[in-house]
């Protein structure tokens, strides 16, 4: 089982048991449901699943942006450098969102406000956080800009977001989120977005401000090219549960769960990473349930192929086979028991 | 910006155009005779006929038009029917009191309607927020000399404080605004319903924006993230939707003067129209159409200065 | 099987909205209490005594009586019938009208289109009431001259409405292959055009006959009205006037029975928007 203790004090971001549900007419949606997590100081942490697993929810959880109504967070802890984020007072929480959480959304073109200037947008994070003068946070926010790669900086930051290309709305948010230099960046699905070549040049650049800066990334995503590329430890989601965790290489070249095997079996070979799909694309069969009517037992088993009589009883806890690979499924923690 | 600007100014000219068209068109449609209304129907042919001729109404209408045309463009817009006085003379007299009319309920209504449409919706589905809603759904269920009636009740005849009737005095601001404040609230306030209902969908509608999560995730306080992120957003829409509505307080001030009988163009065209005097009425209603021609290209133009996706494009 | 389920949750929600439901009920007992006016007047509306002038609220005459000794509750009874009916006709006839102009602006597209689409547009930037009033000044009194004058104003706003769903159609393939199996452009367009707009054209025509009543109350105020003696809302408001002091009673019944019934559709077209448009957004 988990070792808490010490070790989840001295991490930097520490998910306990969280819980969080949303109230809509057809029924109760358990969108995360008892997920707990961790990342360390200077590691990117990599959560994957398909649409709807609850990972964009974890994220949000974390900063308290889940909309209420019709959801909240109901149960566990969120940690921070020892702050519990779910307890926070409002004014407390505010200083850490920007600052030193940031946060970058999948869909930049309404994610920027439409009616202010990128530079604006940049340089008010300067000015709350900071406490900046208008002129100096100007500067800085050009700074920032720069430092994104943004090109013709001094142009663009007086531009609107409708005038600059799907990229360079990116990178404006990442130029956002980085101006207080957090120590954890929230990222999701940075980059489904954008043109495919963009999408490269985007996860370059967070790799690299990663290395330079040395702050850590959630990277959420569908796109195991993405973790692959980013992550150093990697979660996978299934129905608002975490069923496997590992380092990324041992995730990809021995992954356990069922479901992640049938991910990385339906993702075409590339590149480098070749190893790591299979000659056959084979889909998973059988649809992502909706969350307000799950299966009884492992959320999963419908569309198991390993599938026991126990799978659909009882759900499978999370068990630790050994530090940093966790895995929730009778079948596998059968044959390592 | 500048060839949007443009755009819209050159679009009002045809517009104009076609609505003074009309408007000759449907005055000339009436089936009885002006003359005959001036001289009563016991009037001899020949009295009839040669009151017609000097009125200029036996030549071809085709002519008619052209000269109607032609005249509007230079300013001048006939003599009445009935009294012979030019029409200009006749506007000149009342236009100020129907301009003040409409632009104070234009303007009460979007001063007041937009910060409460907006305070609604931030205290959304509140006891406010309910009573809110059915005022506003009441202000436009109700017709304009309803709300008159009302006022007169109780500003004038329970208390004592405003006057029932008459318009002031043309050269006196302080009897003018006396005899004001009671017409100007009555449309005000129909105006406001529809701009408070607007204004609150609107700033819902922005309040659930990304943008505005993200203003969040930033860590902004939250007064600035309504303050500034969502309200400019919010406010587009309801200024596009002003002009709209302005033409229908124009049209409804007819009423009001009628309810607190004030001098203006409404009265004017009341008299004209039991008078069958084409002419007047032709030129009150160009005058009416102008007017909703100009606050729409208004609009349209402060619209485009507060969308930066119109200005720079 | 899936259309049934559907039409029952658009019921459902409908009866949720509480103020929708109000109108509703409201709406009905109108409606209700106007056919049955006849029945239901204690005296004749225009029968005069002038040693009742002017009496306050009583209880042989309800609401009162006017300066000619007129029982004011039966003046107001029979007032509906004609609110009513020009309410309903005029959005009737507008809505016929509007939907025949805007399908063949739609259909036959090029120049014919322009102008339809072109008057469209200046018709619709008349007040409504200044329209009415211009028509009616050319037109002279009479109901069906109040029934044509509102509709003119209303028929602008479902041309629009139905052309545009005509010009969405025809981009869409199907339009083509049922011309090539011989379907007539009539049968096309009726079988995919109405049902398309079928929500708006309910939204629309509630929410236009609430305006039209209230068009007609003013215009009846102004003048223009039914003539005498027959009773019109806006003509008792208007009447009553002159005895806001000694006598707002006859002022204000017949402004509050306007206002009620305005409402009413309101709320009931409010409550039919909300569910059609998010229905039609996602």
């Amino acid at each position: 089982m988990e070792k808490q203790t010490d070790a989840s004090n001295n991490r930097l971001l520490s998910i306990q048991n969280l819980e969080t549900h949303f109230f809509i007419p057809e029924g109760l949606v358990k969108a995360v449901d008892d997920v707990t997590l961790h990342i360390d100081e200077g590691e990117n942490l990599g959560l994957v699943g398909e649409s709807g697993c609850g990972k964009s929810v974890t994220a949000l959880s974390i900063l308290r942006l889940i909309p209420f109504p019709p959801g909240r967070i109901v149960g566990g802890k969120i940690l921070f450098s020892g702050l519990d984020l779910t307890r926070l007072p409002s004014n407390e929480l505010r200083k850490i969102r920007g600052n030193r959480i940031a946060m970058v959304f999948q869909e930049p073109m309404t994610s920027l406000n439409p009616v202010y200037t990128i530079g604006n947008q940049i340089a008010e994070v300067y000015i709350e956080h900071n406490h900046f003068s208008p002129k100096d946070a100007w500067e800085k926010a050009k700074e920032m800009i720069e430092k994104v790669q943004i090109p013709s900086p001094s142009k663009r930051m007086g531009e609107y977001p409708h005038q600059l290309s799907g990229g360079m709305r990116q990178r404006a948010m990442i130029a956002m989120a980085l101006a207080c230099n957090p120590q954890l960046i929230l990222a999701d699905e940075p980059t489904t977005a954008l043109d495919v070549t963009i999408q490269a040049q985007i996860l370059e650049l967070m790799e690299g401000l990663h290395e330079t800066l040395g702050t850590s990334i959630l990277i959420i995503t569908h796109d195991l090219g993405v973790i692959a590329e980013v992550a150093d430890r990697v979660a996978v989601m299934y129905a608002g549960k975490i069923v496997e965790e590992a380092e990324v290489e041992p995730l990809f070249n021995e992954s356990l769960h069922p479901y992640t095997i049938g991910l990385l079996n339906s993702v075409p070979a590339l590149g480098r990473k070749a190893s790591v799909g299979k000659k056959r694309l084979v889909e998973i069969p059988g649809l992502v349930p909706s969350l307000y009517d799950l299966p009884s037992g492992c959320n999963f088993n419908p569309r198991c192929s390993k599938k026991r009589n126990i799978c659909c009883e009882e759900e499978p806890p999370l068990v630790e086979l050994h530090p940093g690979r966790k895995i929730s499924c009778w079948a596998v923690s059968e044959k390592w028991a | 910006m500048f060839t949007y600007a443009i755009r819209r100014i050159l679009i009002a000219i045809p517009t104009l155009l076609a609505m003074l068209t009309l408007v000759f068109l449907l005055v000339r449609v009436i089936p009885s005779d002006p003359a005959i209304s001036v001289l009563g129907s016991y009037a001899t042919e020949e009295t009839i006929k040669a009151l017609r001729h000097e009125m200029g109404l036996d030549r071809p209408i085709y002519v008619q038009y052209f000269e109607f045309i032609w005249n509007f463009t230079h300013g001048d817009l006939g003599r009445s029917l009935v009294n012979k006085l030019p029409i200009v003379q006749l506007l000149s007299g009342v236009l100020p009191y129907t301009l003040e009319l409409a632009i104070s309920a234009i303007l009460i209504g979007s001063i007041l309607g937009i910060p409460l449409g907006v305070l609604l919706a931030l205290k959304r589905n509140s006891f406010w927020d309910y009573s809110g809603r059915i005022f506003s759904l009441v202000g436009l269920s109700v017709p304009a000399f309803v709300t008159g009636i009302v006022l007169i009740i109780l500003f004038s005849i329970k208390i004592n404080l405003l006057p029932v009737s008459g318009g002031g005095d043309l050269d006196d601001f302080g009897s003018r605004l006396h005899h004001l404040i009671l017409p100007a609230f009555s449309l005000g306030i129909i105006m406001m319903a529809y701009i408070t209902r607007i204004a609150r969908s609107s700033m819902l509608e922005v309040l659930g924006a990304d943008y505005v999560r993200t203003a969040t995730a930033k860590g902004l306080k939250n007064r600035k993230v309504i303050a500034k992120h969502a309200l400019k957003n919010a406010l587009i829409p309801v200024v596009s939707v002003i002009g709209t509505y302005s033409a229908l307080i124009i049209g409804s001030s007819v009423i009001t003067e009628i309810v607190f009988n004030r001098p203006g163009i409404g009265n004017l065209i009341v008299g004209a129209v039991q008078q069958r005097d084409y002419n007047v009425l032709q030129s009150s209603m160009t005058i009416y159409a102008s007017f909703v021609i100009l606050v729409n290209l208004l609009t349209d133009l402060s619209y485009g200065f507060l969308n930066p996706r119109i200005q720079y494009d | 099987m899936k259309r049934e389920t559907t039409r029952r949750k658009i019921v459902r929600t409908f009866l949720k909205n509480r103020a929708a439901l109000v109108g509703l009920v409201g709406a009905v007992m109108i409606i209700a209490i106007s056919l049955m006016a006849t029945v239901l007047s204690p005296h004749d509306p225009i029968a005069q005594s002038m040693g009742n002038r002017l009496k306050s609220p009583s209880r042989t005459h309800l609401f009162g009586t006017d300066d000619y000794g007129r029982d004011l509750l039966s003046r107001i009874l029979y007032g509906s019938r004609l609110s009513l009916m020009v309410g309903v006709l005029s959005v009737g006839l507008g809505m016929a009208a509007g939907i025949f102009m805007g399908v063949v602006a739609g259909f036959k597209g090029g120049v014919l289109d322009n102008i339809i689409m072109r008057s469209v547009d200046i018709f619709m930037s008349f007040p409504t009431l200044l329209l009415g009033l211009i028509v009616l000044a050319v037109l002279g009194q009479g109901m069906f001259k109040l029934v044509i004058a509102i509709a003119i104003a209303i028929a602008p706003r479902f041309a629009r409405l139905s052309r545009g769903s005509v010009i969405s159609i025809k981009q869409n393939d199907y339009v083509d292959a049922a011309r090539t199996i011989g379907m007539s452009n009539a049968r096309i367009m009726f079988g995919h055009i109405l049902p398309n707009i079928i929500g708006d054209l309910l939204v629309m025509g509630t929410l236009w006959t609430a305006t039209a009543i209230r068009v007609e109350a003013s215009l009846s105020f102004i003048g223009l009205g039914m003539p005498p003696p027959d009773p019109t809302w806006g003509g008792i408001v208007k009447q009553g006037i002159e005895f806001l002091d000694s006598a707002p009673w006859i002022s204000l019944y017949g402004g509050l029975a306007i206002m009620i019934t305005v409402l009413c559709f309101n709320m009931v077209g409010d409550g039919l928007r909300d569910i059609i448009d998010p229905k039609l957004r996602s």
